[in-house]
């Protein structure tokens, strides 16, 4: 690794002043991605701002009934076993358990795993020379090379990596909101905008200014997300990233018929994708097979596959209908 | 290079050594204790695995500057004569092939029981992939650990 | 040896080390001052280094030594290959750092020794390499002209041509099908990475502490390699962490190593990492493999033609004898021709992983047996009896001691094939899909050289040792239970040494060559020990066996020689050697060529029988069910034994579903280069397996009556998942592995 300086932040004042006095700086809190970047020489840090003793691990309930706050450094094990979490957000809890493994899960923080990179070979890999993201102009070595597990929606012709991690889509469904501490105060940033699509910036994975701290996550009261499941379809039983995920809501009325959905994607763009075209066909319809393949259809509208994934808008659109079945069928 | 201390298998040690160095490598080569294996170095793998508060941990996903005052419990702490419910069925079931991976294995195996004294099939296989066996012990191992899971609990684990 | 089928349900000696973390591996070993080595890689496949700038990583902190090859010590060019005496593996046949060539990606290109291994890594950062790229060929199609086909393969003809082919396929009343197979390249990732400490002492001594499946070839490669005294390297290595094969070859690291501490002036450790065991340490080459069959509609086999095609490296030789190693041997037919071609690249050297050959080649064989089974509306296990070879196909000699037909039947009997229904898609387990399938395994019984020593106490213990190895295979077991048994010695008086090269010869742990060989110098040696013992008695006025001759004495019972024609007149070991006033006793068999017997085939056999379930809409295959009965003479060690079938199906069925090394085609780099992108099957992926044996110990092939045991398990077992899949959904997947994307 890149020699680097450590030090430990003992609140969170220090640590934002801390990562405003110098740019090279980043927090380290479960370590489990940023330490392997590290060893890779993607990540050069020059100085490691432990934050893991801040106060910052809590899962409370907003006040007013509005909700649950995740504090930032929660460890995904903690969170995916909450009683509350596993009550009211089901899909959530599920995501962090298809997410890594359980001792990984021990150590990641729900911070952490928002800024998560991309499992992208060419970037993960120095000694590919090109990757935009990673050395911006330098190409993108994916998009002739191999790219199985790449993206099909929202991509650029400068960059086609996904982002890898389960929980992101799940609070895409869920609208979280992420709550940052900057030097001039703190801020929420939705969550369909705190990731973003590549676009000629994939460099720049979310629009968190290099100077601010996830301090945490907002859930808003969703009743009827208690009927939510997360799909994960992978190439090995346990223990691998998604090809493609689905994280779905479904609020059905006494009659059958959807009052309201939600379908976020995972393994397929550069962001958690949210379908919400899909979503808007599928109000008032009846929660049968074709109004979810109707849904699948219209999510994967523009999809474009590459030499080798193009596979995943059909496996795509299938895990959508297997996701929404699966929800409609929950006993609540 | 920095002074360093951690508490391991009950004893505090100093160690100087790079702010960088993955916990696995100072537990190796620092302070010899090679029971705590070295697979892969990405946290994939699952041989590096030591306990903390008697959870499952990935010691080359913590820099040694990480770990600073933090207390570990490696194979060698476990017990050095076997006689570690969890050992001593893992020695009954005769699981170890080559062997390098069980160190991680047990370990993991200590953590589930820790939590879930009485594993489903199902939490069994969750936990058991957090690493990997190239041998292919697995079916051993479960039958091990339902074997721990029910000796009597004469020695409390860490 | 005893004549019963399966030996003690023994748990493996060497099991408390391995749950307490006390078995030390090679680089665990604690070497003062050891400096830790870091490789620089090249990152094009093909051209010329043309400048390489170390100023930065020389001045880095820590730093003793940076290599290249403008500065690397020559290494002393090896003998011909059939001149290195001692033996030794070398797939890639050139030394790293030599010249400013660069022939695959991930080419070591220098090596930086510093202090502690961090220092080391982060200078290898700083080292810049500047380089003439060329044009690579990186594919079958791009190297077609260069293209080899080889006419043998250690020693075996790999170009088989028996009967008329040509003319049974171009029969119009024979049944026929053709397909062609294609398997991707594997990597072996053992747990333990390959890595090794070399210590200097003065500039002729060398010790190494390295991983291997061959202490021996090691000393010997690097005796060449130095130009030193084979005595004077000594390799040490009690315990392997897994190998499959990448530890059979000495690999560019372990020269590297040595050069290194040369240079550097203090003993240095090269460990590779997991991202360079995709690359340094060989892979499984991919194969593409065409099977054309003719049978009569009522399933005699008329022709088999089996044609592969396979990669091998610019520096170095290896073939993957798909087809000898399978169609060559498994079935009977009037007219069989193999043909096999190997095609130079541009990507790091191949070299043996688990049934190298005969691994791919039955896949791609019994798959089609399968396909030609649907055709002939026959039951696939029906079509392989139809077929059954008693002898040898194209050597024309008795196979020994086979019992294929009862691994058949006692499969089919415990898996209950009988309840299934042959047609696609016709059986389910609830809203899964759910697929039978099965197929042959096969592996030759190999026979290599070796030799062993005893001490025996007069205590009534006894030490042996023989430079051979425990990959995990339970080799200490298994050896410990024949040194009991040949000594006559209780087993907990016994303890078997082996992993360095100062003990008595052992070969490669490959090949599944080790229990028989290494059992059978046992054997010898023992024979030894109870004439010297003999020698001792008739010398002694006190023993009942004094003045006899030591001919006519052999062991009668556990502990005692005596008299072969009146076992009540014996003498005890202990005995013999108090009344000597000898402490101990010391004996050593010679090195010598295996006898061969060319009267008869040896090669072992066996029936996998699996259950896939399949969800039609996601599909990803779950392995439910595995029955694998074997047939390979004595099981010496049973426990130990059936791990080892267990740990081929379980790589069998990575085989089959998840692995994969991919490449990226501009720069020939791996992509798929950690554990987390290329998938090993873990726990979830495993399902229980069913291990049975059947035959007898094949005394006509050695006197331990053993065939081995390490390959076999992964021959076929793709072929049978693969052949489960197509019969749960009716897709015929002809390239492996089976990932959900194929079956969309």
């Amino acid at each position: 690794m890149n020699p680097f300086g450590y030090s430990r932040a003992s609140d969170l004042q220090q640590a934002v002043s801390g990562i405003a006095a110098n740019p090279q700086t980043k927090f380290l809190g479960g370590g489990t991605n940023l330490i392997d970047l590290m060893k890779m020489g993607v990540e050069t840090p020059a100085q490691l701002i432990d934050i893991t003793r801040l106060p910052l691990a809590q899962v409370e309930e907003l006040a007013g009934g509005k909700g649950l706050r995740i504090g930032a450094l929660a460890r995904n094990s903690d969170v995916a076993d909450h009683p509350l979490i596993q009550q009211r957000y089901p899909v959530l809890s599920q995501a962090f358990l298809a997410g890594a493994s359980p001792q990984l899960r021990n150590m990641a923080t729900v911070g952490g795993n928002l800024m998560q990179r991309t499992r992208c070979y060419y970037f993960y890999d120095p000694a590919f020379p090109a990757c935009n993201k990673r050395n911006p102009g330098s190409g993108c070595g994916a998009l002739e090379g191999y790219n199985r597990i790449h993206a099909i929606l929202g991509q650029s012709d400068k960059c086609i990596a996904t982002n890898p991690s389960d929980m992101n889509v799940a609070l895409a469904a869920l609208d979280a909101v992420v709550r940052v501490q900057g030097p001039k105060g703190e801020r929420e940033i939705p969550i369909a905008d705190f990731h973003r699509l590549p676009g000629n910036t994939p460099n720049v994975d979310t629009n968190l200014q290099a100077d601010e701290l996830i301090t945490a996550v907002d859930l808003p009261s969703i009743p009827f997300a208690t009927r939510s499941h997360y799909l994960k379809v992978r190439d090995r039983a346990s223990y691998a990233f998604a090809i493609v995920s689905v994280a779905a809501i479904l609020d059905l009325r006494a009659d059958g018929t959807i009052n309201e959905a939600r379908i976020a994607l995972g393994g397929v763009a550069h962001k958690p994708w949210r379908a919400l075209e899909a979503e808007k066909k599928l109000i008032g319809k009846k929660a049968d097979e074709e109004s979810f393949r109707s849904a699948a259809e219209t999510a994967l509208t523009g999809a474009k596959g590459h030499k080798h994934n193009a596979f995943k808008i059909e496996l795509a659109k299938r895990s959508i209908i297997r996701a929404l079945q699966t929800t409609r069928a929950l006993a609540i | 290079m920095s002074e360093i201390s951690l508490t391991v298998n009950g004893a505090k040690r100093t160690v100087k050594v790079d702010d960088d160095t993955p916990l696995v490598w100072v537990l190796r080569d620092t302070l010899a204790l090679t029971g705590t294996k070295y697979g892969c170095g990405m946290g994939v793998c699952g041989s590096c695995t030591i306990l903390e508060n008697g959870k499952a941990v990935r010691s080359c996903q913590i820099a040694a500057s990480a770990a600073k005052g933090r207390t570990f419990v490696t194979i060698e702490g476990l017990s050095k004569d076997a006689s570690h419910p969890c050992q001593r069925a893992w020695l009954e079931e005769d699981v170890a092939q080559c062997g390098f991976c069980q160190p991680g294995m047990i370990l993991t195996a200590c953590g589930l029981l820790r939590d879930h004294p009485n594993p489903t099939d199902e939490e069994i296989d969750a936990a058991m992939s957090d690493s990997v066996c190239r041998c292919g012990t697995y079916p051993r191992m479960r039958k091990a650990i339902r074997r721990a899971a029910a000796a009597p609990r004469t020695q409390k684990k860490p | 040896m005893s004549a019963t089928l399966i030996g003690p349900a023994r748990n493996r000696v060497d099991g408390r080390l391995k749950v307490t973390g006390a078995a030390k591996y090679s680089v665990e070993f604690e070497v003062p001052k050891c400096a830790h080595g870091w490789t620089v890689e090249s990152n094009i496949a093909k051209g010329k280094i043309t400048a390489i700038d170390t100023k930065a990583a020389e001045a880095a902190p820590g730093i003793l030594a940076v290599l290249t090859h403008l500065n690397t010590p020559k290494f002393k060019a090896p003998p011909k290959k059939d001149e290195r005496g001692g033996g030794g593996i070398r797939n890639e046949e050139r030394f790293p750092l030599s010249d400013a060539e660069v022939h695959y990606a991930g080419q070591y290109v220098a090596l930086v020794v510093a202090e502690t291994i961090e220092q080391a890594r982060h200078a290898a950062s700083l080292v810049r390499v500047s380089y003439a790229p060329e044009e690579p060929l990186l594919t079958m199609e791009a190297a077609g002209k260069k293209a080899e086909k080889p006419k043998t393969n250690h020693d075996e003809h790999v170009q088989i041509k028996k009967g008329d082919v040509d003319a049974a396929l171009k029969d119009a009343s024979l049944v026929k099908i053709e397909q062609t197979y294609i398997t991707p390249t594997e990597t072996h990732n053992p747990i333990e990475m390959s890595g090794t400490i070399a210590v200097w002492e003065g500039d002729q001594k060398l010790t190494l502490f390295d991983a291997t499946q061959f202490v021996k070839g090691v000393q010997n490669v690097l005796a060449q390699a130095f130009g030193l005294e084979t005595e004077n390297v000594r390799i040490i290595c009690p315990f392997v962490g897994g190998a499959f094969g990448c530890k059979g070859a000495v690999w560019m690291h372990v020269f590297l190593a040595a050069v290194g501490a040369k240079v550097a002036r203090v003993p240095v450790k090269v460990h590779v990492t997991r991202r360079n065991m995709f690359v340094g340490t060989g892979h499984r080459t991919p194969t593409r493999q065409t099977l054309s069959l003719a049978a009569t509609p009522a399933g005699k086999l008329q022709a088999i033609k089996h044609v592969s095609e396979t990669l091998t490296s610019t520096v170095g030789q290896f073939t993957e004898s798909c087809g000898a190693r399978s169609t060559g041997l498994m079935y009977e037919s009037p007219a069989i021709r193999v043909e096999e071609t190997v095609y130079p690249v541009n990507v790091a050297t191949p070299t043996f992983m688990r049934a190298p050959g005969e691994c791919p080649g039955t896949y791609a064989l019994e798959c089609a047996l399968d396909e030609l089974a649907y055709v002939l509306k026959m039951d696939p296990v029906a079509l392989r009896l139809a077929n059954h070879a008693d002898n040898h196909p194209t050597k024309n000699v008795p196979f020994s001691a086979k019992h294929l037909k009862e691994a058949y039947q006692l499969g089919a009997e415990k898996f209950g094939w009988a309840k299934r229904n042959r047609d696609p898609r016709s059986m389910r387990d609830g809203d899964l899909l759910m697929g039978w399938g099965m197929a042959t395994a096969t592996y030759p019984a190999h026979k290599m050289s070796a030799a062993a020593r005893v001490q025996l106490r007069a205590n009534g213990t006894a030490t042996v040792q023989c430079a051979t190895h425990d990959l995990g295979t339970g080799a200490y077991t298994a050896f410990t239970q024949i040194s009991s048994e040949e000594l006559g010695l209780p087993f907990e008086n016994v303890t078997f040494e082996l992993g360095k090269s100062d003990f008595p010869f052992g070969p490669v742990a490959g090949g599944s060559n080790s229990t028989g060989t290494v059992g059978t110098a046992i054997h010898e040696v023992a024979g030894l020990l109870h004439k010297a013992l003999a020698e001792l008695a008739v010398k002694d006025s006190k023993s009942p066996l004094f003045n006899l001759k030591t001919d006519d004495i052999a062991m009668v019972s556990p502990g005692r020689i005596g008299l072969k024609t009146d076992s009540a007149r014996s003498d005890a070991y202990v005995d013999i050697l108090k009344r000597a006033g000898k402490d101990s006793i010391d004996v050593q068999s010679e090195k010598k060529p295996p006898e061969e017997n060319k009267k008869q085939a040896f090669q072992s056999w066996g029936a996998h029988f699996c259950e896939v379930k399949i969800d039609p809409f996601l599909p990803r295959v779950q392995v439910t069910r595995v029955v694998s009965v074997m047939n390979c003479g004595r099981v010496v060690s049973a426990k130990t034994a059936r791990s080892q079938i267990i740990g081929g199906v379980v790589m069998g069925i990575g085989m089959a579903l998840t692995e994969e090394t991919s490449y990226d085609s501009p720069t020939g780099l791996p992509v798929t280069r950690n554990l987390a992108d290329y998938h090993v099957p873990t726990n979830a992926d495993v399902p229980e397996i069913d291990v049975a044996f059947v035959g007898e110990p094949d005394f006509a092939f050695n006197p331990i009556g053993a065939r081995g045991m390490g390959e076999i398990g992964i021959t076929g077992i793709a072929a049978a998942i693969a052949n489960a899949v197509y019969h749960a959904t009716g897709k015929r997947i002809r390239d492996l592995p089976i990932t959900p994307d194929k079956l969309i």
